[in-house]
């Protein structure tokens, strides 16, 4: 079962954002695209997503800012963040990871690492559930 | 009483003349006297001895008192003296001044001084006051002898007033004498004085200049004495002095030039805090005036605690001490501050603090840093998105006849915003490196103006926008005209951009008096006022993801700048929210 997760892109260029969402959705992920910080705390707020593929350098709110958001927010103990920054600096990706990133990808990115990271987390998200269902 | 020295100088010399005169007639005085009073005794013993020989020769007149008594009188008369004949029991026989009647009833006279000597066989000699005159009169005596026995004693008296009368003349010739030679001598000494003064006046008149401070002044002594070596010393130190007051007044211009010409601000501080001097960067950085300051504490001028501390650390521990510090005075700023104590036999006694206005090169710092940062989200952006569509095609999309076209044209416009954007970084790098050489020459304004608005006229007629222009004819401008062209392309590009639907695009130009001003107005959004100030950084967007949307580098008005800037000009931009903006530059004529 890998396409029950509730996955959010957060991006503000298009093309990219589209990008994620066509392959991850030919890979038979649900995934919804956001553009912006402000629409994407919203978003997080209504609902609680399992993987977030996030931006750093968002306008209006930043990656940072929604990454600590999520941290704060207690449905999200089981979530991952996934980050995708034209950032390369260690500092950043530090930042991030103490913030509670799981993964730091610098664009540009390769296309297969991002999706096998994204299968890969997915299914240690269902291991995790049959270990409790168990 | 101040007496001058001048009057000293006088009364001494009158002094000294006034006690050499005195003695001289003191003595000349008493040698004259005794003179005198010794020739009248000579001569009245001479006269007596001539009488006493007429009595002598004829003893027996002396009992002829009729006969003495003329013979008195008439002498008397003659010799101009008193004449007393006495006999050896001291019975005056004859007295010429005194009548014949009254000779008998005179007293005795065998015990005067005089007559006592005279019958002893020698000459008596008495001054004596006379009761019977009420005069001071000189007796003389001397023994009428005949064979050696004195049988009476022949008496002269002379009045002595007349010795008197004598030096009472010569005393007046003195005293005369006296008071003539001390005024001539007060006339001479007064003139001698002057002569002696007038120097030495001369000397305290141009020392006291010298104690006022003014050392220009010298003094006029050509002689040779101790007056004149006084004079000469004294020009010799106002001149050296006023030597090393121009090299020390020099050297503190220099000095003080140096201290005020300095970018970076300078406190000099005592071992208290308190302030010594500041320099003009220092009243500039925070706003104070140096006069004001001077002896007071540093905190109470500069309210700065962090510098205050750092200066009284560096002077309790004897070390220099530099920290970057954040000033709060109207604007944000951050210096560089530099505390050396100072020292003088190994003991603090003071401090300089250097402060150094390092706001511009931590402001330029940033701008690289975020200007690195921002080019290298530019060019990975859109590598990204190239990237990953041309992985998503070799991986299978290519198969996706509906996607795949799609995907190229997005790669495409994706390369075609690299192309641009690494243009115009080029340009930009070229123009801030100042390697560009313009080939500038002098154009029409308005030809090229109309060339740009035809190359718009689609993009234009696409939005709806109406895009005008009014210059006048014959304006000429001196520049490179394919870079004036890249920044109108830049401004009207931007004009239209932003535009809305039906608005319009002006371009006008102001004549000012040195300069040509070209206007490009449009009826856009406008700029948010917070914006304006940064709106001509590279890569500032006001709206960053429409910016993009339409094509947008982020460097248009950056280049603009650059472009007129390095043509001498200037950019600016007037705009109201929601009406529109008004982008101009200047060229200069």
């Amino acid at each position: 079962m890998t396409n029950d997760k509730k996955i959010i892109i957060v991006e503000d260029d298009e093309d990219i954002n589209n990008l994620l969402a066509y392959n991850l959705g030919k890979e038979g992920f649900t995934v919804e695209q956001v553009f912006d910080g402000v629409s994407a705390i919203q978003r997080i707020k209504e609902d609680v997503f399992n993987l977030i593929i996030l931006d750093i350098m968002l306008p209006g709110i930043n990656g940072f800012d929604i990454c600590r958001q999520i941290k704060d927010d207690p449905r999200y103990y089981r979530s991952f963040i996934v980050v995708i920054s034209a950032k390369c600096r260690e500092q950043d990706k530090l930042y991030a990871h103490l913030l509670g990133a799981d993964c730091y990808l610098t664009k540009p990115f390769n296309l297969a690492n991002l999706l096998s990271a994204v299968k890969e987390i997915c299914a240690s998200l269902d291991k995790e559930y049959v270990v409790e269902n168990g | 009483m101040r007496i001058s020295f001048k009057l000293k100088l006088i009364l001494s010399y009158l002094f000294l003349i006034f006690i050499s005169l005195g003695f001289i007639a003191f003595f000349l005085d008493k040698n004259l006297e005794e003179k005198s009073l010794q020739e009248i005794k000579t001569s009245l013993i001479n006269e007596a001895r001539l009488i006493e020989s007429n009595i002598s020769a004829v003893p027996s007149v002396l009992n002829n008192s009729t006969y003495l008594d003329k013979l008195s009188k008439d002498l008397g008369l003659r010799i101009k003296s008193r004449i007393t004949i006495i006999n050896p029991e001291g019975k005056v026989l004859a007295d010429s001044g005194v009548s014949f009647q009254e000779t008998a009833n005179l007293e005795n006279h065998l015990y005067r001084p005089e007559v006592i000597k005279a019958f002893k066989g020698q000459i008596g000699q008495e001054i004596r006051y006379s009761s019977t005159l009420k005069i001071d009169m000189l007796y003389l005596a001397i023994p009428i002898k005949n064979n050696d026995i004195n049988i009476g004693v022949l008496r002269l008296a002379l009045p002595l007033t007349s010795v008197q009368k004598v030096l009472f003349v010569v005393r007046k010739t003195i005293i005369v004498g006296l008071f003539f030679t001390l005024g001539l001598a007060f006339v001479l000494s007064s003139i001698l004085a002057k002569a002696l003064i007038g120097p030495i006046n001369r000397i305290i008149y141009t020392s006291s200049k010298f104690a006022q401070g003014d050392f220009s002044h010298r003094i006029f002594q050509s002689s040779d004495d101790e007056i004149g070596k006084l004079a000469a010393t004294l020009n010799k130190m106002a001149q050296d002095i006023e030597e090393k007051i121009r090299e020390i007044s020099t050297k503190n211009q220099h000095l003080e030039a140096i201290f005020n010409s300095m970018i970076e601000g300078i406190i000099v501080t005592d071992s208290s805090s308190r302030i010594i001097s500041i320099n003009h960067a220092i009243e500039e950085l925070f706003d104070i005036k140096r006069t004001q300051m001077r002896g007071k504490f540093f905190l109470e001028v500069i309210r700065n605690s962090e510098i205050s501390e750092l200066i009284n650390n560096a002077m309790g521990s004897a070390k220099f001490i530099s920290k970057e510090v954040v000033l709060l005075i109207s604007a944000q700023k951050v210096a560089q501050v530099n505390v050396s104590p100072v020292f003088e036999q190994d003991k603090v006694i003071g401090s300089v603090t250097v402060i150094h206005d390092i706001t511009e090169i931590r402001r330029l710092e940033t701008i690289r840093r975020d200007f690195v940062a921002n080019v290298s989200h530019e060019l990975k952006t859109p590598l990204t998105s190239i990237k990953g569509f041309v992985e998503t095609l070799i991986e299978g999309a290519l198969e996706d006849k509906e996607n795949s076209l799609n995907f190229l044209e997005i790669i495409n416009k994706h390369v075609n915003r690299l192309d641009t954007l690494i243009n115009d970084l080029l340009d930009l790098s070229h123009m801030e490196s100042k390697e560009i050489v313009f080939s500038k020459n002098k154009f029409g304004l308005s030809g090229l103006v109309s060339e740009v608005v035809l190359g718009f006229k689609s993009q234009a007629k696409k939005k709806g926008v109406e895009l005008s222009f009014e210059l006048p004819q014959g304006l000429e401008i001196f520049a490179d005209k394919s870079k004036i062209e890249q920044v109108l392309v830049n401004l009207v590009n931007n004009a239209i951009k932003y535009n809305k639907e039906k608005g319009f695009v002006r371009i006008y130009s102001e004549q000012l008096a040195d300069k040509i001003k070209i206007i490009v107005e449009d009826s856009g959004s406008g700029i948010p006022i917070k914006d304006i100030p940064r709106i001509f950084e590279r890569f500032y967007r006001v709206d960053k993801a429409r910016s993009r949307e339409l094509g947008g580098t982020g460097l248009g008005l950056s280049i603009v700048k650059h472009i007129v800037e390095l043509h001498s000009g200037s950019v600016g931009v007037e705009s109201t929210e929601g009406l529109g903006s008004k982008f101009f530059f200047t060229i200069p004529r």
